[in-house]
């Protein structure tokens, strides 16, 4: 690896030496984690996207659902724990994208996507929900201010009910409430979905 | 598609959807739950999208998250670049500084006569309108605009005019806390949209000076008479704020933007710094985070900032 991490912040640094901490931590989306392991293969991803002859947008793409991809896979075990740096899983993954980039171009290539990290993962799949991904972010922002916040304390913050309540992070006063609140914003969120077809093509 | 009958929507209602995906339904109620999912296949297709919709919503907020913690990453360039970018710099600004000299010679200005080092140390900010009246006997000097930190859109957000209150205890712990509180001290007065009417603005004006302590004594003088005006709450909030007594300043802040819509954007952030004041970090990240996720929000910036700075 040829990528100094002289430039990276103390905290940064701190987590990329503890594989477990940075493990974690990445599981929960904290942004520091998140910017190390993208600090991590950021010149990793430019060297590979040059050599393959893909732009700088490309690279920026590539290590974004890198990141993604890897934490992803963290939250759902499908990448469990080892005795090696997720950031080796995630360069895995982005020689796989890069792969899946080229076969657009060009006929299979092998050697370039069968590694032994990120076998479980299929870029075909992760791109074609990526889309519907955005539009869902779409339709989300459509639903209003207090939909979206009750979505994210549930969905992504993974807050309880209880929590939720006791620290006023939502104008409810009860989990009744609120879980009836959220739900009204689900079932609205479904039914937009439902209606422009985007759950059909969800794999 | 498939159509819901009133019977299918009794089964959603009496079935907890959420808990069944979440795997938090115990064995039996689990158990009666995919029995009615068997039996009812309008039932099971609203199961399956609500499965399919909250993965989607995960993956898409996890890819904003990814998006904002990458937004401010400083970029790892090959440090040889920047020494011959810093070289070149160099070697560009002595030719600019050759030839300016050459075309405009000038004759060596005389050191000044009063000069002392104290000169040359940054002198303590001053209250914007403590400077404002003092311009009166300075008259040559002009008073410094005040900028609203909100509308700032310089790519690199100054530092706080302010320090954050003090910190309770001593010791590295709470020098180190309070220092991070001075970066992310961001608090303004008044709030965008805010109308002071009689008795407040001689309490506006002592919050304005930062006297602190004379603005409490005001607010509670007139706290006695209308404890519930929300114009007297938000001062207080702020007051207390500005005192370091965030907690205090969180109840004051309590439900203000439901009869002020206006305040709403002002109150988050000011909220999130009562939280932190407390030491309630984790929760203040909460509010941070819903702020620097909200494109429109005045605060933005300076929430992505706090987050930066804690995390």
């Amino acid at each position: 690896m040829t990528f100094s991490i002289s430039k990276l912040l103390k905290a940064e640094k701190d987590l990329l030496a503890d594989k477990k901490g940075f493990y974690k931590a990445l599981g929960r989306a904290e942004p520091v984690a998140i910017r190390a392991l993208a600090g991590k293969l950021a010149y990793d991803v430019r060297q590979a996207t040059q050599h393959a002859g893909l732009t700088a947008e490309d690279a920026e793409e590539l290590l974004n659902d890198a990141v993604v991809i890897t934490i992803t896979n963290i939250q759902n075990q499908a990448f469990q724990f080892a005795d090696f740096s997720p950031a080796a899983y995630a360069n895995g993954v982005v020689k796989k994208l890069i792969a899946n980039r080229l076969r657009t171009k060009k006929p299979r290539q092998e050697a370039l996507e069968d590694n032994f990290f990120a076998s479980d993962f299929d870029p075909e799949v992760y791109l074609s929900n990526k889309e519907l991904e955005s539009i869902m972010g779409k339709l989300l922002s459509s639903l209003g201010e207090n939909c979206q916040q009750l979505l994210r304390l549930k969905y992504f913050d993974n807050l309880r009910d209880k929590e939720v309540v006791e620290q006023k992070l939502a104008p409810y006063t009860t989990t009744t409430s609120l879980k009836s609140k959220r739900s009204q914003c689900l079932n609205k969120l479904i039914e937009i979905a439902k209606s422009a077809g985007l759950l059909d093509s969800f794999r | 598609m498939i159509f819901l009958t009133a019977i299918d929507k009794i089964a959603m209602n009496k079935f907890d959807i959420e808990a069944y995906l979440d795997g938090s339904l115990d064995a039996e109620a689990r158990e009666d739950f995919e029995q009615e999912m068997r039996q009812n296949p309008a039932f099971a297709q609203q199961v399956e999208a609500q499965r399919k919709v909250t993965e989607l919503l995960r993956k898409q907020m996890l890819r904003e998250q990814v998006s904002s913690a990458l937004a401010n990453r400083p970029v790892a360039k090959r440090p040889y670049r920047w020494v011959v970018l810093a070289a070149l710099l160099i070697l560009l600004a002595g030719y600019f500084l050759f030839l300016r000299k050459r075309n405009n010679p000038t004759p060596p200005i005389p050191p000044p006569t009063n000069w002392n080092s104290d000169t040359l140390q940054t002198a303590p900010q001053e209250p914007t309108q403590n400077i404002v009246q003092d311009s009166l006997e300075i008259k040559n000097e002009k008073p410094p605009k005040p900028s609203p930190i909100a509308e700032n859109n310089a790519a690199d957000l100054p530092l706080p005019a302010y320090p954050s209150p003090n910190v309770r205890g001593q010791g590295a712990d709470n020098a180190a806390w309070k220092a991070m509180l001075d970066k992310v001290w961001y608090t303004q007065l008044p709030p965008k949209a805010a109308k002071f009417k009689e008795p407040f603005p001689a309490v506006v004006a002592s919050l304005s000076k930062r006297d602190f302590e004379n603005a409490f004594v005001q607010l509670e003088t007139l706290e006695g008479t209308s404890p519930d005006n929300d114009t007297l709450r938000l001062l207080k909030g702020y007051c207390l704020l500005e005192m370091g007594e965030g907690a205090d300043a969180l109840r004051y802040f309590s439900k203000l933007e439901e009869s002020n819509p206006n305040w709403k954007a002002w109150l988050e952030w000011h909220r999130g710094l009562s939280l932190l004041s407390s030491g309630e970090a984790k929760k203040a990240i909460l509010d941070f985070k819903k702020i620097a996720n909200a494109p429109d929000h005045p605060f933005r910036r300076q929430a992505r900032k706090a987050l930066n700075v804690l995390e």
